[in-house]
């Protein structure tokens, strides 16, 4: 391992140590259309340290703009939402096949005000850590 | 308005994907996917590609009203994106794999042969397809448009059909006609529908409770007090008594 990769890895774990907030992970499963339901052949973390971001952030909402073909507007109605996002060290996830999915859930036991979140992307920083975006399920805290 | 949209994006979906169920008519087998809004990434591991996106977009005077209703056609846009990347490199030797294509060539006869099983799909003979058929009564434009990239990180060709066809706007009466109604009832029999049907169901029959009149007045569109003018009232069906004597102008009864 290189003297690089090791500096990485000792600043990914002060990051957590410093700005950690401990999450659960729920790996889910679905079919394509439907409901998903807890994937036993993955395994949940019930005591996860992240780095979680919840910024806010005011965007419109696009309607199926087709251009070529059809019209169509963006609405005029603007969204204020929050954009939630979790980094979490790689080390959790020992292989690709354990890395969180689209759908899974991560929720936040020592913040009851925060609700659950759904993943709904997940790339590699390039170094040792995963940014995960993630949805509210429940309401905004 | 009545649900004929939401019923023809779930027929689509189901003959698309054979109600979840082998033989799948498309190489997408079961990701067929309805209205989807997360971003088509993360499919490292069990979600492959190809796979493809009913949506229905657009939608012409589908609200009934006096002024539509005998005037003009109701026009609805069912749009599908097919999408085909290449996620792995087969050993040369193996020869052409319609879901796993090597080259640029092949990525594109295999969205080519896609798109074939798609449109095949709608001719086949299951409720879904049926329903389609009933519902998308005739094909004004059927267009596809050819798009790619390689910014996910792996070859991706896709290909946008948007299909537009004429639509009924019935039936106000609270009919529900015999191939939505086969159509619904295969859908309830899947656990992921069984809920959502006899929602949708109920939307199709409630004017069924309506009077005739009210039924009228629904499809028509006209203020209560026009609907009293010309004699359709709501509530209680209003009947005329069998002992009514006309007269002409004098005031003298006609034989």
């Amino acid at each position: 391992m290189g003297i690089f990769d090791r500096l990485d890895q000792v600043v990914s774990r002060t990051v957590d140590a410093i700005n950690e907030i401990t999450f659960v992970f729920t790996p889910m499963a679905a079919t394509p259309n439907g409901r998903s339901k807890p994937d036993a052949s993955r395994s949940a973390i019930e005591d996860g340290k992240g780095v979680f971001d919840y910024i806010e952030t005011e965007y419109g909402i696009e309607l199926g703009v087709r251009k070529s073909y059809r019209e169509a507007n963006d609405l005029r109605a603007l969204q204020t939402g929050r954009e939630a996002f979790l980094s979490v060290d790689r080390a959790y996830f020992p292989t690709v096949a354990d890395e969180p999915q689209q759908g899974d859930i991560f929720e936040f036991p020592e913040k009851p005000d925060l609700p659950r979140f759904e993943v709904v992307s997940v790339r590699r920083d390039g170094m040792s850590r995963l940014s995960i975006r993630l949805v509210h399920l429940g309401s905004q805290a | 308005m009545n649900p004929d949209r939401l019923v023809v994006r779930l027929a689509a979906v189901a003959a698309l994907n054979n109600f979840l169920r082998a033989p799948f008519p498309t190489l997408a087998g079961g990701m067929i996917f309805d209205s989807r809004i997360q971003p088509m990434e993360d499919f490292k591991t069990k979600k492959v590609f190809p796979f493809c996106i009913v949506y229905t977009d657009y939608d012409r005077d589908h609200w009934e009203h006096h002024t539509v209703n005998v005037k003009t056609d109701r026009l609805l846009t069912v749009t599908f994106e097919l999408l085909v990347a290449q996620v792995t490199e087969l050993p040369h030797d193996e020869g052409f794999v319609v879901s796993q294509p090597n080259t640029d060539s092949e990525l594109e006869t295999t969205l080519d042969i896609f798109e074939y099983q798609v449109a095949k799909a709608f001719k086949a003979d299951n409720a879904a397809a049926d329903c389609w058929r009933h519902l998308m009564v005739s094909y004004v434009n059927v267009i596809s448009r050819r798009g790619a990239t390689v910014e996910g990180g792996s070859k991706l060709a896709a290909r946008q059909i948007t299909v537009e066809a004429k639509m009924p706007r019935g039936p106000a009466n609270g009919a529900l006609a015999p191939a939505v109604a086969h159509f619904l009832d295969e859908l309830e029999k899947h656990e992921e529908y069984q809920e959502r049907v006899p929602v949708i169901r109920e939307m199709y029959q409630s004017a069924a409770s309506l009077s005739h009149a009210e039924q009228l007045l629904q499809t028509m569109g006209w203020t209560s007090e026009a609907g009293h003018l010309i004699g359709y009232e709501r509530g209680p069906e209003v009947l005329l008594p069998d002992d009514i004597v006309y007269v002409d102008q004098s005031g003298d009864p006609l034989p």
